[in-house]
């Protein structure tokens, strides 16, 4: 592009509506990075504690397993610096990242008033609302995204994540143990996060190369 | 009778700058080099004509080692680009 090229009316109108597109169809290569990774890495903790709780001699030490959520949020923010694209952020980005974010305070909030409660009545069952309750808040942030995105996968994603929350209930029915509950949750970070975070990717790549 | 155009903002590669920023929070210069097809010469010294200007704000920080240059559109700047588009309307009509 010229830096002083004489243009005319019509030209200027054309060029503003085609620039507008192009920001707002701001899909970036490896967007879905993210997704993939916290669903891989959500997952193999699932069936890593599922494991531990049929193994163990103690299985409520099982539990801390989930420690390793805090290497993999480190490690993610790593990821994320290394990032080279040339970037913009649009007023969507920004409210789907505080929609994550708000969802991320929600589950630790959760967590804390959980564990509490716990605590103050000496009942562990209080604990098999835990995975239920945290699938039902990722989908409703997917279902954000997928709304501000509109990209329907993102739809089937949150579907997944909701109808997991039910299975939750069904299997805890069934086996009237909560460790299935993680296989559960294992199977919907895969399809929800992971399966959705790939066609995100493809999505991106497709649109990146033809613009 | 046309209103005039304003000459800082009738210029190729000044009106996608601005046609950009307008649509985002924030760009980083690699990103309007992409979008807008550019030398890094031009864009940049169109940039700074913008931000002499008020109509653009430009932000110099590191991503780790690399520097970054990130742009923002001005209340002055959207003031300016919305006067932009209603004589452009005026033309058109």
């Amino acid at each position: 592009m010229e830096q002083e090229k004489e243009i005319n009316a019509r030209e200027s109108i054309v060029l503003i509506n085609e620039m507008i597109e192009r920001a707002q169809s701001n899909f970036r290569k490896g967007s879905g990075n993210s997704m993939i990774f916290w669903g891989c890495a959500v997952s193999i903790t699932a069936i890593l504690v599922f494991i531990l709780l049929q193994v163990l001699d103690k299985p409520y030490l099982a539990f801390h397993g989930w420690w390793l959520m805090a290497p993999a949020f480190v490690l993610e923010s790593l990821i994320r610096k290394k990032q080279p694209e040339a970037h913009a952020k649009t007023h969507i980005d920004t409210i789907i990242s505080m929609t994550w974010s708000s969802c991320l305070f929600f589950i630790l909030l959760f967590l804390a008033v959980v564990f509490a409660f716990a605590l103050i009545l000496d009942d562990w069952h209080v604990y098999l609302l835990i995975t239920p309750v945290i699938l039902l808040a990722l989908g409703m942030s997917q279902f954000v995204t997928a709304k501000a995105f509109r990209f329907r996968y993102y739809m089937y994603g949150a579907m997944t994540l909701w109808v997991g929350a039910l299975l939750c209930v069904a299997v805890t029915l069934l086996t009237r143990s909560v460790s299935y509950q993680f296989l559960v949750l294992a199977l919907c970070m895969i399809f929800g996060f992971v399966i959705t975070g790939i066609l995100q990717n493809k999505n991106a790549a497709e649109k990146c190369s033809n613009p | 009778m046309f209103e005039p155009l304003n000459p800082l903002l009738h210029s190729q590669l000044r009106l996608a700058i601005m046609s950009l920023l307008i649509s985002v929070e924030e760009a980083d210069f690699p990103y309007l080099k992409k979008q807008t097809d550019a030398t890094s010469g031009n864009l940049s010294v169109q940039i700074d004509k913008l931000s002499e200007a008020g109509y653009i704000t430009i932000e110099k920080t590191f991503r780790g080692k690399k520097p970054r240059t990130i742009c923002r559109i001005t209340p002055k700047g959207i003031k300016a680009f919305d006067a932009y588009v209603q004589a452009l309307k005026g033309y058109l009509k």
